[in-house]
């Protein structure tokens, strides 16, 4: 019996072994530029944040911090840029915000069918001017606070004046979000917190 | 029908979930799960939310231990995602998605 218990003793501790991995890096590096367009899905550009690490195997891996105020800073950032959203754009904003299509046409209108965003997003249809004003508001509300180093208000929406480029230039790439992880002090609590800020081009 | 008994990875659900929804959760992907992503139009938000609400369904003893999970992305589509818990430092490693 007593030697029952100390097998299942022993399958315990293995079984906690065999769950819990331990780190094996090699080397760590802070990225001075990072192309985040994939993992964030908007063209999003990180600088001296993203760590590059290498594990004693060869294996590279990229660690963004604070990801998900990473994904909330570029979609406002975004927003405020004063050019047309495209589709996909649209669809990873609405994910982002976790809102399914039917929610998010309720929010804009409660006239707006769930196809009609689902056509926005797939460009079978073009989003007209107003509800993608209304659109870029939605977003900016709904992710402001976990973006809390981008500077903006909701009268900077209203006064945006959105281009569309590609009716000139089909083969027109928005320019990426620069994004830099910095530390601000917060107004309300005076905490010092790590936030991710708009990197303006020079 | 009864078919072949699954193994039930409860306890690997378990973990993974928690150290998934931890607020301070590291978050790596390796260049091969970024590619993957790309090519499937995945974002690293949608692989999240479908290691947080996934479940684990195979372990894998390789370098690491890797523990396949089958989560869906907000808009109900399936993906599966190979991930290398570290719970002592609350990091997840994502080595692929498809």
């Amino acid at each position: 019996m007593a030697k029952h218990d100390e097998r299942r003793g022993e399958l315990r501790v293995l079984e906690r072994e065999h769950r819990t991995n331990n780190e094996k890096v090699e080397s760590e590096k802070t990225l001075p530029v990072y192309d985040a367009t994939v993992l964030v899905g908007l063209r999003t550009t990180v600088f001296d944040a993203a760590i590059e690490r290498v594990e004693d195997d060869g294996e590279v891996t990229i660690e963004l911090p604070k990801l998900q105020e990473l994904l909330a800073a570029a979609a406002v950032a975004r927003c405020l840029m004063p050019i047309k959203l495209r589709g996909a754009e649209i669809k990873t904003m609405r994910r982002l915000m976790k809102m399914t299509h039917a929610e998010l046409a309720e929010r804009l209108d409660p006239k707006t069918a769930a196809e009609t965003v689902s056509r926005w997003e797939s460009e079978a249809q073009p989003m007209g001017g107003y509800a993608e004003k209304v659109f870029r508001l939605v977003v900016c509300e709904q992710l402001k606070n976990d973006a809390p180093g981008v500077n903006y208000n909701a009268s900077m929406i209203a006064h945006l004046a959105v281009l569309d480029p590609w009716k000139a230039d089909e083969s027109f790439q928005v320019p990426p979000v620069g994004l830099w992880l910095c530390r601000l002090k917060e107004q309300c609590s005076g905490n010092i917190i790590d936030a991710w800020n708009e990197k303006k081009a020079a | 029908m009864v078919g072949a008994a699954q193994p039930h990875y409860v306890t690997e659900t378990q973990i993974l979930r928690r150290v998934a929804n931890d607020p301070n959760c590291g978050w790596r992907f390796t260049k091969h799960a970024e590619q993957e992503m790309g090519n499937d139009g995945w974002t690293a938000d949608d692989v999240k939310h479908a290691v947080m609400n996934g479940r684990v369904i195979l372990e894998e003893h390789k370098r690491d231990v890797l523990w396949r999970v089958v989560g869906r992305d907000f808009d109900g589509n399936q993906i599966q995602v190979v991930v290398a818990v570290y719970e002592g430092s609350i990091k997840i490693k994502v080595v692929t998605a498809f």
